[in-house]
């Protein structure tokens, strides 16, 4: 599972990274597009129209209904109850498309929020660093030591023994992507970590983890730690980041949410998609 | 691995993938979500709704409880379910139950009761219904036919509706502009029962009934029926494709035109929709399709659908969009039949019907309600006249093809008739069935010139055992608080010959032709137009009138003798029963438009095609040339209604214009003043009687008249 989540990962990073290339908010609206009109693809050839039509009419006939029999209390709750049949009817008509757009559209957006989930540390801004020892115990973190260039370790490690973790702040001194260093009994275990680099877009990577496939999919741009790492994962809180669209700033998600949707609604009739 | 295991395989790894990701792993795109969340907000707006409806509902019952104590003193029926079945013959209902071939009807009778019912002068549809609506007779409701005549420029128009132009202001404020609009006013006077029923808070849903189209505003709702026009405005033009030049001619009630066939083995066509509101020329809309044959089957690419074309069924109804301007389109709805695909390809076109989704005509009320019925029952025939008799009567289909469609049109109104009587539990529902008409005027003269009254070709007899089984189905749906009526507007008679009434008229000195065959209006002083009518022509009534106002009774009855004597020379019968004088059969307010003479014809006599819609043809007699052998525009005598009742009926003569008022007091409604009918005693319950009030005069010619 890990490999497969690394090389959707990597495939995914690749079409996104692309995209970002010419600039964040550029890259945000050509992604948010071609997933509306991706969605509309995969529901224009893997839909059960038909299932989806009457889905669709029995909602809209069950709205009317409660409209034109509104002088009838009974026939207006046999109305709500088809209502709420026909909503049931179209999640699972929905169900097909559903399955086909999911996994490349969740490895699309796990990417969306390393590209435009984050900032970067300012320079002369801190972060913590988080280690997690993968149990309840320090084990061998209890002598470990941080490093990095271009970045001050500002703090000693605090360590908290009940959550297995051990905390630093850096400092970031230069822009760029430079190297965290962790010592831990001898073994070296490196982390990216990038400090304040203007407008490009730069793909940040919070988490570093052993194994795993939502660790390995989500929150992480780089090599999963080997297996026998005596650290669970590495992290680096940055702080959230907000998508400028013209006047307004918002959260990621929303804003793709949006654009998608125009998208798909602009589409929908050229391909003549039933959704 | 099939389609469905596919699926099922694939929704459990999304449905896997979902429920083990943590909160902040969930989120699945926007397309997904789009899917997801419309379909939860739509739950939850129901839920919401539904808690709003429980707390309203208490309040609603009470009042309700309230309305219906001061409405119900005297009801003696919580329903009231109407069912019409146009045409429908007393004497062959008689036979097929004697038979044993109706059982439901003979259930009926036997439960509760079973009357020929008395139709009006003359027995036409429209006529009939209008007088069945209000409970009148026609001075009252202004319906004397299918067609009148225009007294100022002698040309024929649709009895029921008047197109009127007019301009109205539209925008905010200062931005306003005036904008053009034609107002469709329906010509149909006084009021339907079901008005009277709305307005004392009894909720109707009326179906079908002809003379319908617009609607009015009342409280239910509405579906319109005969007379209700297609997408071109008119009563049905069918549309006829073929590669066959030679084919391509004028039609009486079509569109014939050229499929032309491309270099890639392909044909292209075009549908003709309504008129460009655009095209000063008044071009039509139109829009293109291209035909691909596969041996003998072919497949239809229209407006990006692509359509299976099975020679001799019917396709699925086919949604035509037609584009009046930029954000402007009038939509309607076809089914396609390819006639043949060999040597020639020829494929026939319903049709186009008002799309009920979306229409662009008021073929309802409330006018969400066609698109209500579309989405819960599925697409259905909107047009008035909706089998088309034209394309049987001018050889496009068969009778196959005539009959398949009848029953197409037939299934879908069983669904929305039972859709209704699912809806209204507490009320009216009136709907009216046409299948049992149309397919009698095709089919019922095959039984032969002089075959009795009872007669009926196998075509026939199976309708009238469809409507059997529909009432058994309907019967299954009603509960005791019900009464069931269910009856037609008139019978049916022969139609094998034709009078040219014009001719006649022409000939006995009465009209005057030119020199081109055209009725020389200066020197006429009476024309036929209609189904049923003979006008004089009235000096300061028509616009190029000669008969003097003072000398228009001597000249009716003089007529009325002359047309009674009336001899067929090839038969040696008497075409004409009576002619009754317009005067002396009707009252009230609009009773002056009538026609100044009304034809009872003689069993196997009508008008003929020529002079009904007033021309003068050759010969005063002719054989009917036309499969549409069959017709009801004889004496009132000759071809009465029916009427089954659920619960029995004191009265033994029953006038179709009773059952307004009869109606209103199984609700316990007074009748209006205005209405002629009489409200009859129906048996229901522990026995207590809708009381007779006795007070009405019937001014209706009376059956045995």
């Amino acid at each position: 599972m890990t490999a497969i989540a690394f090389w959707l990962r990597t495939a995914a990073g690749w079409l996104v990274g692309a995209l970002y290339s010419l600039g964040p908010e550029a890259g945000l609206v050509l992604v948010s597009v071609l997933t509306g009109v991706g969605v509309m693809v995969a529901f224009k050839y893997t839909a059960d129209r038909k299932a989806l039509r009457s889905a669709k009419d029995s909602i809209q006939a069950a709205l009317l209904g409660i409209v034109i029999f509104r002088h009838d209390t009974r026939t207006m709750f046999a109305e709500e109850w088809r209502l709420i049949r026909g909503s049931a009817q179209y999640m699972l008509a929905g169900l097909r498309p559903l399955a086909a757009v999911i996994v490349p559209m969740v490895a699309i957006f796990a990417q969306l929020e390393l590209y435009s989930g984050f900032d970067p540390i300012p320079v002369g801004g801190t972060a913590l660093v988080t280690v997690e020892a993968g149990g309840e115990a320090l084990g061998e973190l209890a002598h470990t030591t941080l490093a990095g260039n271009a970045v001050e370790v500002e703090t000693p490690p605090l360590r908290i023994e009940r959550e297995g973790e051990v905390c630093w702040r850096i400092r970031g001194d230069e822009p760029g992507r430079h190297r965290l260093v962790l010592n831990v009994g001898g073994r070296t275990i490196e982390k990216s970590v990038v400090v304040g680099d203007g407008d490009r877009a730069v793909r940040l990577s919070p988490h570093r983890v052993r194994s795993g496939f939502y660790g390995t999919m989500f929150g992480s741009a780089e090599r999963p730690l080997p297996a026998d790492a005596p650290v669970q994962a590495i992290s680096v809180d940055y702080e959230p980041s907000l998508v400028a669209l013209g006047p307004v700033a918002m959260h990621w998600i929303p804003a793709t949410l949006i654009i998608a949707t125009i998208a798909a609604l602009v589409v929908k009739p050229f391909l003549r998609v039933e959704i | 691995m099939g389609k469905r295991s596919f699926a099922a395989v694939a929704s459990f790894g999304a449905a896997l993938l979902l429920g083990a990701a943590t909160p902040s792993h969930a989120y699945i795109g926007p397309g997904a979500g789009m899917v997801f969340l419309s379909s939860f907000l739509a739950i939850i707006l129901a839920f919401a709704m539904a808690l709003v409806l429980i707390f309203l509902g208490v309040f609603r019952w009470l009042f309700g409880l309230f309305r219906s104590q001061k409405r119900r003193e005297g009801a003696k029926a919580r329903r009231v379910v109407v069912i019409g079945m146009d045409g429908m013959s007393p004497p062959i209902v008689e036979r097929l139950m004697a038979e044993g071939r109706m059982p439901n009807f003979s259930a009926l009778a036997e439960r509760g009761a079973y009357r020929r019912l008395r139709t009006t002068c003359p027995p036409i549809s429209p006529v009939a219904w209008s007088t069945f609506a209000t409970g009148t007779n026609p001075g009252k409701h202004n319906i004397f036919d299918f067609l009148r005549r225009n007294p100022f420029s002698y040309q024929l128009e649709l009895s029921s509706t008047r197109m009127r132009e007019s301009t109205r202001d539209v925008g905010v404020g200062p931005l306003k502009f005036r904008r053009a609009c034609t107002n469709v006013e329906l010509q149909q006077k006084g009021r339907a029962f079901w008005e009277v029923l709305g307005d004392e808070g009894v909720f109707s849903a009326v179906m079908r009934v002809p003379i319908s189209y617009p609607p009015p505003k009342f409280n239910g709702v509405a579906l319109s029926g005969m007379c209700a026009p297609d997408l071109l405005g008119t009563q049905g033009t069918f549309a006829y494709y073929t590669t066959a030049e030679e084919e391509i001619a004028s039609y009486e009630s079509g569109l014939a035109s050229l499929l032309r066939r491309n270099g890639n083995g392909t044909l292209t066509g075009i549908i003709r929709g309504p008129e460009n509101p655009s095209s000063a020329e008044g071009e039509p809309l139109t829009v293109p399709f291209e035909l691909r044959t596969n041996g003998s089957s072919a497949t239809l690419m229209l407006q990006g659908e692509r359509v299976k074309l099975i020679p001799g069924e019917y396709t699925d109804w086919v949604r035509v969009s037609f584009r009046a301007g930029p954000f402007r389109s009038v939509r309607g709805i076809t089914r396609f039949m390819l006639l043949e695909s060999d040597q020639q390809v020829r494929l026939y076109q319903l049709p186009l019907n008002i799309d009920p989704a979306s229409p662009s005509m008021p073929i309802a009320h409330p006018m969400i309600f066609s698109s209500y019925l579309q989405k819960a029952n599925g697409d259905f025939a909107t047009l008035g006249l909706a089998e088309d008799t034209w394309g049987l009567n001018e050889g496009i289909i068969d009778d196959d093809a005539f009959l398949k469609q009848c029953y197409l049109f037939h299934h879908e109104r069983r669904r929305l008739l039972f859709d209704m009587l699912g809806k209204v539990r507490d009320g009216a529902v009136v709907f009216v069935f046409d299948i049992t008409d149309r397919i009698q005027h095709m089919f019922l003269g095959r039984a032969g010139a002089d075959a009795p009254p009872d007669a009926a070709p196998q075509e026939v007899e199976r309708v009238y055992e469809e409507m059997d089984a529909l009432l058994g189905e309907i019967r299954e749906r009603l509960d005791d608080d019900t009464v069931l009526l269910v009856m037609s507007d008139h019978g049916f008679g022969r139609f094998n010959r034709c009078v040219d009434l014009n001719r006649w008229l022409h000939e006995s000195g009465y009209l005057a032709v030119d020199d081109e065959g055209a009725i020389d209006w200066s020197g006429t002083r009476a024309y036929a137009m209609g189904l049923a009518g003979i006008y004089l022509n009235i000096e300061g009534r028509e616009a190029q009138g000669i008969v003097r106002p003072e000398e228009a009774a001597q000249l009716r009855a003089e007529l009325a003798g002359k047309l009674a004597e009336m001899v067929d020379p090839e038969t040696g019968k008497r075409p004409i029963e009576r002619a009754f004088e317009a005067r002396q059969v009707y009252n009230g307010p609009w009773a002056e438009g009538a026609p100044d003479l009304i034809i009872g014809y003689a069993q196997g006599y009508r008008v003929s095609w020529e002079s009904a819609v007033g021309d003068v043809g050759e010969r005063a007699f002719c054989s009917n040339p036309r499969p549409w052998a069959a017709d009801h525009c004889l004496h009132p005598a000759e071809v009465p209604g029916i009427l089954f009742c659920s619960h029995a009926i004191d009265a033994e003569d029953v006038w179709i214009g009773d059952i307004a008022p009869t109606v209103l007091g199984l609700f316990g409604i007074d009748r209006p003043a205005s209405m002629d009918g009489w409200a009859h005693s129906i048996q229901v319950g522990d026995g207590a009687d809708a009381e007779a009030d006795g007070a009405a005069q019937v001014a209706e010619v009376s059956a045995n008249d």
